[in-house]
């Protein structure tokens, strides 16, 4: 195909992205929703298109008429209550639930369809084509799509800017609480948004299966095209979005023409050059929410005006030296002033808990000893899982950083331990120089995708996530597109291997457990806290957030880094597919959310349950997938605590004591405390906020 | 260098507007170190955005912030709190998942700076000061409305100001809550912090400041002592209306 | 005796931890304009919100033309005849002046008051129909606000805090409609800072200080002095009476 052909295809092809974008960005402009899910239901369309009107006995452009009311009453429904519901806990909560649905959709149309093909047959309309002048030809296909896309877009921004419902329905987005006092339901205008909006997924879905074929796994690649128009063209305008998908196209059509594999990842390069240079987009809206720079102009400690002398903000306190004030009584002078004490937990447990773990640990690594390969196989995955939940659980429960892809450090774990070992390196050896690696390389990650956030930092990691499993597969050395096998460890006896594997892991799990529980027992794990409750009040206190959240970020890719080198150790060999597959976050997201986030507890509880819920439901295939989405979707929802949260509540109980408890203060009263002084009273805890 | 003598807070000729509506106009103001000055106006005068201007919540249209003869305007509300501005919100906000000792905690660790057992005593003082030691390890989200204000104030005074910004802390307290509150603000004021207040209830300010700026429309309309500033008939005006009890 | 128009029975009503409104009652006789004044955090907000269905008060009723409206929402009080222009104005920022006025009819109620006789009312209006709202002026806001509540065909309209950042002139404007819309048939509470302006268009106002009814009467029948008492609670009789704050 000539250069010419590949940019008008690629233009058409816009049409389509921008299909795709539209009902995104309606639902994010109008409920501040991003929708994880909107891919998979795309591709839920396709399959409906596919199956339904077969059956029917209609010919296929009927899955128009067909599906497309269908899913606008499923627009309705799930907004008014799974998205309504979430919509009030926050903007994780509405991250989380939308992921799960995304997750059981694409797992449940895998049991129903398998991974195989489809494709809505449309004859002689997918074959034919018109010359328009000289080389250049269009396909029918093609320019029926654009056709209907530039229709759908044109329609929604009549709908919106000339009808009385769109009206409602930018009053609605403006100020919903106004919208009440002129006599609007909101709640059911943001039903019928949600409508359209997935009637427009539904048209972008089926247009899709007939243009090309289509498996449940495709959802994916939808959104995160969407995702992209919406970025590169900028929010405010569905003309906008036409444009990203347009640009977005043709990158990828270029992208083919130099080589068929390099499609997406070019699409992908421009998305994040426009994101490095200019994150409102082309046509330069509002722009994502992304946080502010503040550009410091003068340096942080200038010469200092002495701090006020006095005794509450004396220059003592600054200087960190340790040790009590203790005064004793002055006869008619100031009051005696007695020690500050302030310990860790509330019970005593101290020495008995050390003890207790030290045990735990050394049963543990006792344990290849006794039982067979199989279990301590199982418990290395046991051990990767309670890795990535508890590096998760420090993102987004302490962090406020929902990443959908920490897959990319587990990949680039896995693949940095395969070119160590690859030079000579002994692979367990590897492990940490991987995990160092992936730290390395999540500094410019982090400055990319610090640029957004909320819905859009989360769906800017997972491109990053599709870029490097892109960029691995390219390298026929580290084996393509199909994997390769570690080398290094071929002569070792299983039984002995597979005891180091479990070695290794046990040791990866304890240091990031540690880890964990040491970083929030420091400063930096108290302005964490605070943070995750209130971002601008930690601020006026002086919490440096940009600074701590990178932090978190790189500890976190250390762990995800370490658990993806145990992943290629324990199973000899990778392939980028499964390296980076998104499923990695699912799990380590649904085990959090399930077990408790924002708890050192909560990942290991979790992972307790998924190995559990994993075990019992083996036979079964992908269906422990959908279960624990649906189960994570409800947590998520009703008991934003999750497991442990519960658990706590009732029992006060703390195995990784982080908070601190004042004992006695400055005047010599002992300061109770409230599990001792509200005995008999139960104290209602305040609603958890995300 | 030297530290200048003069002004510790200066706003030169700022101006905010959201939209059309204005909301600071040409504000200047000046503070010397250990000034005590408070603020006055109606309810949409612009007070509260005017400290989100100080503070760095809010970035100004036009014109200038300057903390200790240093411009400010490009640093964010973070490092304002480290070089010496301590701020109370009109509606408090604590950390309702943390205790209340840990509340006043990250206000000592993170805007004073302070490590290890300083930083205990340092929240602990911050704590007795502001009579909340007795809740100290209470969830900050179980506190009624008076020991949120109570836990605001000690949250500000942990990080060691040399500026205090106190936003509407009288409201809904009893004379015998208010007279403790002034008290506290007396203390803190004579440790050599100064005060910026804006208060709707006049006689807690009157009781302490010595000099009072009313605001209306985004304008400083009077700025003096508050003898001065009360009785003038433009205040007046602003607060009652010209004339006010003229009848129909 | 004519039966009020708008009912209000001891309300109650808390803001999170603090209590805004104490038993505080009133009634409003049709074609009446009755103000209610009082410093900041007074409740004077929290009032009308109450009333218009936005908060919902602890104990106490509202009843409109006999009818109680306390249990139900504020998307249907608009139908049962209450608007309100809220405080800051409030106008759609991204919709134009004409879609702010559409917007508002969406639940009109039979009427008069149609777009056309807005525009009737504000001269400048229909040259500025297509600008959006975000673009105008303080004063101009707070007309398209009025109009916005009066399309619906109110029975009672609520006011809130008309004065708030406009310059006098504008406002002295503003209040000089409110004859013309007494005369259409309409009812009007109304909650206002500047006590002068209050005095001069009511016919009967009330005090708020602390949630609490500190002062009720014609306007002929006050003094500078009772007044400034009860805004300010300078009278002795206030005694220990603060709201319950403490934890």
């Amino acid at each position: 195909m000539s250069w010419a052909n590949a940019v008008v295809q690629g233009i058409l092809l816009g049409g389509l992205y921008a299909l795709f974008a539209c009902g995104l960005s309606l639902l994010f402009g109008v409920m501040r929703v991003i929708n994880l899910a909107h891919g998979d239901l795309a591709v839920l369309a396709a399959y409906l298109g596919v199956t339904l009107v077969p059956a029917m006995g209609l010919p296929p452009l009927w899955s128009f008429v067909v599906v497309v009311p269908i899913f606008m009453v499923l627009g309705y429904l799930l907004q008014r209550s799974l998205i309504q519901a979430s919509i009030e806990r926050g903007q994780l909560t509405t991250l989380l639930v939308t992921f799960g649905l995304s997750v059981v959709i694409e797992n449940g149309l895998l049991e129903a369809f398998s991974a195989d093909s489809h494709s809505l047959a449309v004859g002689s309309l997918a074959s034919g084509s018109v010359r328009v002048m000289g080389e250049l030809s269009v396909g029918y296909l093609s320019l029926a799509v654009f056709v209907v896309a530039v229709v759908v877009l044109l329609g929604l921004q009549l709908l919106l800017s000339r009808s009385g419902t769109g009206r409602l329905i930018r009053a609605v987005a403006d100020d919903r609480e106004m919208a009440r006092l002129v006599g609007t339901n909101y709640r059911h205008v943001f039903g019928v948004a949600a409508a359209i909006a997935f009637a427009a997924v539904a048209v972008a879905g089926l247009a899709f299966g007939m243009y090309s074929s289509f498996a449940p796994t495709a959802g994916v690649s939808r959104l995160l095209f969407a995702f992209e128009a919406v970025v590169i063209g900028g929010l405010g305008s569905l003309w906008g979005t036409l444009l990203g998908g347009m640009v977005l196209g043709v990158a990828q059509a270029v992208g083919a023409q130099v080589n068929p594999a390099y499609a997406v990842i070019a699409g992908h390069l421009v998305f994040l050059a426009v994101l490095a240079v200019r994150p409102e987009g082309l046509t330069g809206g509002p722009g994502p929410p992304r946080r502010i720079r503040w550009r410091p102009r003068l340096p942080l400690r200038p010469w200092s005006l002495p701090r006020p002398p006095g005794r509450l903000l004396g220059t003592r306190a600054a200087r960190g030296r340790g040790g009590a004030a203790v005064l004793g009584a002055r006869p008619g002078g100031a009051p005696a002033r007695a020690t500050v004490r302030v310990t860790r937990s509330r019970r005593r447990l101290g020495r008995l808990g050390l003890a207790a773990a030290v045990l735990l640990v050394a049963g543990l690594a006792y344990l290849p000893y006794l039982v067979y390969s199989g279990t301590t196989d199982t418990l290395v995955n046991f051990f990767v899982v309670l890795t990535l939940a508890s590096m998760w659980n420090l993102l987004a429960g302490y962090a406020g950083l929902v990443s959908v892809g920490q897959q990319a450090f587990v990949g680039l774990g896995a693949y940095f331990v395969l070119i160590a070992a690859q030079r000579g390196l002994e692979p367990f050896a590897a492990i940490p120089l991987a995990a160092v690696a992936c730290a390395l390389v999540a500094l410019p990650i982090a400055w990319l995708v610090f640029r957004l956030r909320g819905g859009y930092f989360a769906i800017a990691t997972w491109v990053v996530a599709d870029v490097c499993q892109l960029v691995i597969s390219r390298f026929s050395f580290l084996g393509g597109g199909t994997g390769k096998s570690l080398p290094g460890l071929g002569g070792a006896d299983p039984a002995l291997l597979g005891a180091a594997t479990y070695w290794a892991a046990l040791a990866v799990t304890m240091l990031a457990l540690a880890s964990v529980y040491l970083l929030l027992r420091r400063r930096v794990g108290l302005a964490l806290t605070a943070v995750r409750d209130d971002e601008v009040g930690a601020r006026s206190l002086g919490v440096r957030v940009g600074r701590t959240q990178r932090l978190v970020y790189l500890v976190a890719a250390l762990g995800c880094g370490a658990a993806g080198g145990l992943l290629i150790v324990s199973q000899l060999n990778v392939e980028p597919a499964s390296a980076f597959t998104v499923q990695w976050s699912a799990v380590m997201i649904f085990v959090t959310v399930i077990g408790g986030i924002g708890s050192v507890e909560g990942p290991i509880v979790g992972t307790v349950l998924y190995f559990v819920l994993q075990q019992t439901l083996a036979q079964y295939g992908a269906w422990y997938l959908i279960v624990l989405g649906a189960v994570a979707v409800v947590v998520a929802i009703w008991a934003p605590r999750g497991l442990w949260g519960l658990i706590a509540d009732r029992t006060h109980l703390r195995l990784f004591p982080v908070g601190y408890v004042l004992r006695s203060g400055p005047s010599e009263a002992a300061t109770p405390d409230p599990s001792e002084v509200a005995a008999g009273q139960r104290t209602a805890g305040p609603p958890a906020r995300n | 260098m030297t530290p200048p003598a003069g002004a510790l807070l200066e706003l030169d000729r700022v101006s905010k507007r959201f939209g059309q509506v204005v909301i600071a106009d040409e504000v200047s103001l000046s503070l010397r170190p250990g000034d005590a000055v408070g603020i006055v106006g109606p309810n949409g005068a612009g007070k509260t955005s005017l400290f989100g201007v100080i503070s760095g919540d809010l970035a100004p249209d036009a014109g200038e912030v300057r903390f200790g003869g240093s411009p400010v305007s490009g640093l964010d509300a973070a490092v304002r709190c480290r070089l010496g501005m301590g701020r109370t919100y009109q509606v408090p906000r604590p950390f309702e998942h943390m205790s209340v000792f840990e509340n006043v905690l990250v206000a000592a660790q993170q805007g004073a700076g302070a490590r290890g057992q300083a930083s205990f005593e340092l929240a602990a003082e911050a704590l007795a000061r502001s009579s909340l030691e007795a809740e100290a390890n209470r969830l900050a989200g179980q506190l009624g409305l008076l020991q949120r204000k109570r836990l605001e104030l000690a949250r500000a005074l942990a990080t060691r100001p040399r500026l205090l910004l106190l936003d509407e802390v009288a409201g809904g307290l009893t004379d015998p809550e208010m007279v403790e509150l002034v008290e506290v603000i007396r203390a803190t004021r004579a440790a050599g912090v100064a005060v910026l207040w804006i208060e709707h209830v006049v006689r807690a300010l009157t009781a302490m400041v010595d000099r009072l700026v009313c605001l209306a429309g985004g304008r400083v309309v009077a700025d003096g002592t508050p003898s001065e500033v009360l009785a003038s008939a433009v205040v007046k005006e602003v607060f009652l209306g010209a004339d006010a009890g003229a009848g129909p | 005796m004519t039966e009020p128009v708008l009912e209000v029975r001891s309300l109650t009503a808390d803001h999170g931890q603090l209590r805004a409104l104490t038993e505080v009652s009133l009634s409003v006789l049709a074609g009446e304009v009755y103000a209610i004044i009082g410093a900041n955090g007074a409740g004077k907000s929290t009032l009308l919100r109450s009333i218009a269905g936005l908060h919902r008060p602890t104990a106490g009723t509202v009843h409109l033309d006999g009818f109680d409206l306390t249990g139900e929402p504020a998307e249907r009080r608009v139908s049962a005849g209450i608007s309100l222009v809220p405080e800051g104005r409030r106008l759609f920022p991204s919709l134009t002046v004409e879609e702010n006025l559409l917007v508002g009819a969406y639940r009109a109620r039979a009427g008069s008051w149609d777009l056309e006789r807005v525009y009737e009312l504000f001269a400048w209006m229909p040259r500025r129909r297509r600008q959006r709202a975000a673009q105008l002026s303080g004063g101009e806001q707070q007309a398209v606000a009025i109009g916005r509540a009066l399309v619906a065909n109110p029975r009672v309209l609520l006011l809130d805090e008309l004065s708030l950042g406009l310059a006098p002139v504008v406002v002295r404007q503003l209040y000089e409609l409110l004859p013309e819309l007494l005369q259409a048939g309409l009812t009007v509470l109304l909650v206002e800072q500047d006590v002068r302006q209050a005095v001069r268009v009511a016919s009967r106002l009330q005090c708020l200080l602390e949630g609490r009814t500190t002062l009720e009467d014609r306007p002929a029948g006050l003094t500078p002095e009772r007044i400034e008492a009860a805004y300010f609670g300078l009278a002795a009789s206030r005694g220990g009476a603060g709201p319950e704050g403490s934890a």
